[in-house]
């Protein structure tokens, strides 16, 4: 059992594949610019680029950070509770080392010591984590939270701390609390072998010594107990000493060890969520940003991948947050994926918005299968079970080596992305002018004869380009074409949809764009 | 009662008559590198004809899946059985000895039930058998084994978590019974809070003291009486001997398991044909032991002693496999003579009467030097050596000067020769002239730059022993120390 506020089910869930997206899309750099916390920027970007491909995971994530939304106060006690709580183990740990003896050499009676002490250490963290499970389940209840992940961390606390084996424990650890080995007579269970020496001993009683003497008649009149059988002292010797404190030493050492694996296996539960609120920490702080910019965000719809499709409607492109773009300057897009087609190509002068709506489909994609709001005033998308972009780049000669040049380097990429699709059916690639290295038209024959298989694959794509001859090779009644007709300024005219996608899907919005 | 002498799984007879084989010997050859341990404590000894065929039959009966498979859990029974008796030998008191003494004749009777059930063909077998099938039918076999049934499940209550221990400081006191563990509960608990059960951690075997013990029992008195009762009246039924099995068993199922990695080398294994007049004729002999280090590929030479030719010399170049032929014929010899199959195409051979065999070995900080402690060992295998004999003699006299070695190597070479014993002598003394002792020498190529074929002919050697060829490999020659020291 483990309790994770970023992961529905966390043995079990899976995670799409997000190949270098952070970097081509610049997303990096702009959640650095809303985060300037590293360590919280990375542990974002590094949540991002795991993304979600199952529906419920999805909402739970989008349920936990309403309720962050609605209830910062609640927000702020539990980010605190969950950071006592993860640092109990390092506690733990250093309370116990800090109970062995000093260096010497070690007899019997300072080993016995030296158990006890340990075992004490280890006897309060039942009664701590049951601290914690009231702290937890108050603060929660103090709330009408909605999410799933958090009403399920009360319900378990609150069940946890009416449980009776749980209760049993604290019960047994509570015996080794206070006082020292010689306060007590403990009682173990010999297991012996076939030449009686002694394989194990596990206690089974503890008794405070009373060293009031006894009224000889009080003796008298005391009953034996039922069914209790008779004593019988061991003369001493200096071998039956020895083996008397051994015996005490391991039942004590032996229980302790249990109670250890046990009172862990409880931490674990609920240990590393400190580190998981770190995802909120951001994503919080992202949204409080884009209300800032007046960059509109919606929790989106999402569905199966086998739905195959997407719906964005007044998206827009989130990495401009790095040129200290607000939402008055983002032009907003719209952008559709029917399932029966294979994908669409984008066209149109430069500086028309071309990369910029590869990037905001793509950033959409990867904050929607986060459990983010994406920026759009509707969303409505299929999970995709791989991500991958190329962005062509004067950085392919470095990363093709001296000899390869930009075009082999380009090669390298897309051979590495269609790897990836093949093992992550429903699969989106974007593409921004790749191949264009070469001479357009085999460029254009190259790239053409990869889009043409992908289908193959359930992949579809997004092709930003200016290779005309493309245009020649596709079919499109599969293949949609956007031709972005802005010049500069180019904040003036929409996009004109045509093709299969607009005819195919009626509530399409056809060249609207919020003025 | 049982019989008093059990029935041997390696002689017929006694071995009384048998000429023995120093454990040297085997050690020499590197047979020991192959066998599990103790495999070789019971056969140092050179067999009758009848001894080995009846070898034989129980290794062929180890053909069949079934018997190795019943032959190894008598083994194991036999081995439980040495447990507890060493056990029952270490106790301190009659206590100890009283409940030990119930779980020693349980093993006991268990082997003597899977004894009766061995099956298998053949004279060793057959007795075998037929011994152990009559003692599982008579009386005291079944009033122990009813005894045992009545007495062992006290064994197990005593032993198991019943016995309680309350110690408080130093000192202790027992009571019969305890409550629940604590461990117990808080493995349920982790069962039912879904969480692992906490691991057990091990404690090593530890003896209680005597007056512990004597608490125990008194704590349990009833139980301590059935074990006393129970040792006294089955005592006289327990033969010690039968512990003799554990080597006997281990012998053959130990050479078993050479055998198999043997086979799946490839390498023929078959029976010799045992000659009545004296012979030593083997076709493609292997070196088996070169198995221990995984050598891929071994290869076979011919061995012939005769009457004329009973003795030989063997040179060579180093590394050509000198030693390698001379641990073949050595294996071969004493597998063949403690009833084994040999690892060869074909065989004939005759029953030695003394295998005698002389290594290098290290010099050992109490001999006299290791000249002193070489002459010393051939001076006994002069005294014993016959004309039924085999020697084997690897570079002996190499631990003095040039002049004495070829003297002593001579002298040695030409008795033995003269003797008749069969074997071989393996030298780098090339000084050796006038000598009626045949030779035989390692081939090597050399129109492919001295490449060593390991194949072994019948014919002197050259004065080189190629030694330079090694020392060039790595830059040991004269000329490359020079260039590297600055000399040259």
């Amino acid at each position: 059992m483990k309790f994770s506020i970023l992961y529905r089910e966390p043995e079990k869930s899976g995670r799409g594949e997000v190949f270098d997206l952070a970097y081509e899309l610049s997303l990096d750099r702009a959640v650095r610019k809303l985060i300037p916390d590293t360590r919280r920027a990375d542990y974002f970007l590094g949540v991002l680029t795991r993304p979600l491909t199952d529906v419920a995971s999805i909402v739970y994530r989008q349920q936990i950070l309403r309720d962050f939304i609605d209830f910062p106060d609640l927000y702020d006690e539990l980010r605190t509770l969950f950071s006592r709580y993860d640092r109990v183990r390092a506690d733990w740990q250093g309370m116990r080392s800090g109970a062995h003896p000093q260096s010497g050499a070690i007899n019997r009676r300072a080993l016995l010591d030296y158990t006890f002490a340990s075992l004490k250490v280890t006897a309060m963290f039942p009664k701590t984590l049951l601290s914690f499970y009231t702290s937890f389940a108050d603060a929660i209840d103090k709330y009408e939270v909605q999410s799933e992940g958090l009403k399920r961390i009360a319900e378990y606390c609150r069940e946890m701390l009416e449980n009776d084996s749980l209760n049993e424990i604290e019960r047994i650890s509570a015996l080794f609390r206070y006082k020292t080995p010689k306060d007590f007579e403990f009682s173990s269970l010999a297991e012996l072998d076939q030449a009686i020496r002694l394989v194990s001993c596990d206690l089974c009683g503890i008794e405070e010594i009373d060293d009031k003497p006894i009224n000889p008649l009080v003796k008298l009149f005391t009953r034996k107990k039922t069914g209790e059988t008779p004593v019988f002292d061991i003369e001493s010797d200096e071998a039956t000493v020895d083996d008397a404190l051994y015996i005490s030493n391991e039942s004590l050492r032996r229980i302790d060890a249990a109670l250890t694996a046990v009172t862990g296996g409880i931490y674990d539960v609920f240990f590393g969520l400190s580190t998981e609120i770190v995802f909120y920490d951001a994503a919080l702080e992202i949204i409080r940003s884009l209300d800032e910019l007046n960059i509109d965000f919606v929790f989106p719809s999402v569905f199966p991948p086998e739905d195959d499709g997407f719906r964005l409607l007044s998206l827009r492109d989130f990495s401009l947050i790095i040129e200290g773009k607000t939402g008055d300057d983002i032009i907003p897009r719209d952008a559709a994926l029917m399932k029966s087609s294979d994908g669409f190509l984008i066209h149109g002068k430069s500086n028309t918005g071309k990369t910029s709506l590869l990037r905001g489909i793509a950033i959409a994609h990867i904050f929607a299968q986060a459990g983010l709001p994406v920026t759009a005033k509707t969303a409505e998308l299929s999970i995709r079970r791989g991500l991958y972009a190329h962005f062509s780049s004067a950085e392919e000669d470095f990363r093709a080596g001296d000899t390869a040049g930009r075009f082999e380097g380009e090669v390298q990429q897309m051979a590495r992305i269609i790897d990836g699709v093949e093992d992550h059916p429903y699969s989106l690639i974007l593409l921004n002018e790749t191949f264009q290295t070469t001479s357009y038209s085999e460029g254009a024959e190259g790239m053409w004869d990869i889009l043409d298989t992908l289908h193959l694959v359930r992949a579809k794509y997004i092709f930003v380009t200016r290779m005309n001859k493309m245009f020649d090779f596709i079919d499109r009644d599969r293949v949609g074409t956007v031709e972005m007709t802005t010049e500069f300024p180019r904040f003036q005219n929409p996009a004109e949809l045509s093709g299969a996608a607009a005819q195919e899907h009626p509530a399409y919005i056809e060249g609207k764009t919020e003025q | 009662m049982p019989s008093v002498a059990l029935p041997s799984l390696l002689f017929c007879k006694s071995n009384a008559d048998c000429p023995k084989i120093e454990p040297e010997v085997f050690a020499d050859v590197r047979l020991t590198s192959l066998l599990p341990p103790n495999t070789l404590d019971a056969v140092g000894y050179i067999l009758s004809e009848e001894d080995i065929i009846a070898r034989r039959e129980i290794f062929a009966c180890l053909q069949d899946t079934g018997f190795r498979t019943r032959l190894s859990a008598l083994r194991d029974s036999a081995e439980e059985a040495g447990r507890f008796d060493d056990l029952y030998n270490a106790a301190r008191s009659d206590s100890e000895r009283d409940i030990i003494f119930v779980s020693l004749m349980k093993a006991v009777l268990e082997f003597y039930r899977l004894a009766s059930v061995l099956g298998g063909e053949g004279a060793l077998l057959s007795r075998f058998n037929d011994y152990f099938s009559a003692q599982v039918n008579m009386s005291w076999f079944r009033e122990t084994s009813d005894s045992i049934e009545k007495t062992y499940p006290l064994v197990t209550s005593v032993l198991h978590n019943r016995i309680c221990l309350m110690t408080k400081g130093e000192n202790i006191r027992v009571r019969d019974k305890g409550k629940r563990s604590y461990l117990s509960i808080i493995s349920e608990c982790a069962e039912n809070l879904g969480l692992e059960k906490p691991p057990r951690q091990p404690t090593p075997p530890t003896p209680l003291s005597i007056n512990i013990i004597e608490g125990i029992v008194k704590a349990a008195p009833d139980e301590f009486a059935a074990f006393s009762e129970f040792r006294k009246n089955r005592m006289p039924f327990y033969d010690r001997t039968l512990l003799s099995y554990i080597s006997q068993l281990g012998f053959y199922l130990g050479f078993v398991s050479v055998f198999d990695r043997v086979t799946a080398a490839g390498i023929p294994l078959i029976f010799p044909v045992i000659s009545d007049e004296k012979r030593f004729e083997i076709k493609d002999a292997y070196d088996i032991t070169l198995l221990a280090k995984d050598s891929l590929k071994i290869v076979p030479n011919d061995v012939s002693f005769t009457e004329k030719e009973p003795f030989f010399y063997l040179t060579g170049a180093n590394g050509g496999g000198k030693t390698t032929y001379l641990r073949a014929v050595g294996v071969a010899t004493l597998m063949f003579s403690i009833g084994c199959p040999v690892a060869c195409e074909k065989a004939e051979l005759s029953i030695p009467g003394g295998i005698f065999t002389h290594f290098p070995r290290d010099e050992r900080f109490d001999s006299s030097g290791r000249f002193y402690d070489e002459q010393n060992r051939v001076d006994r295998i002069l005294e014993k050596a016959d004309e039924r004999s085999v020697v084997l003699l690897n570079e002996t006299y190499s631990a003095t000067s040039e002049d004495r070695a070829v003297t002593l190597t001579a002298a040695l070479g030409a008795r033995l020769f003269k003797t008749g014993v069969f074997g071989l002598y393996i030298t780098h003394q090339h000084g050796i002239s006038q000598t009626k002792v045949p030779y035989l020498n390692v081939v090597v190529d050399v129109a492919a730059n001295n490449r060593r074929t390991y194949k072994v002919e019948r014919r002197r050697a050259d004065k080189s022993s190629y030694a330079r060829d090694i020392l060039e490999k790595y830059r040991l020659t004269r000329e490359h120390l020079g260039e590297r020291f600055g000399e040259i």
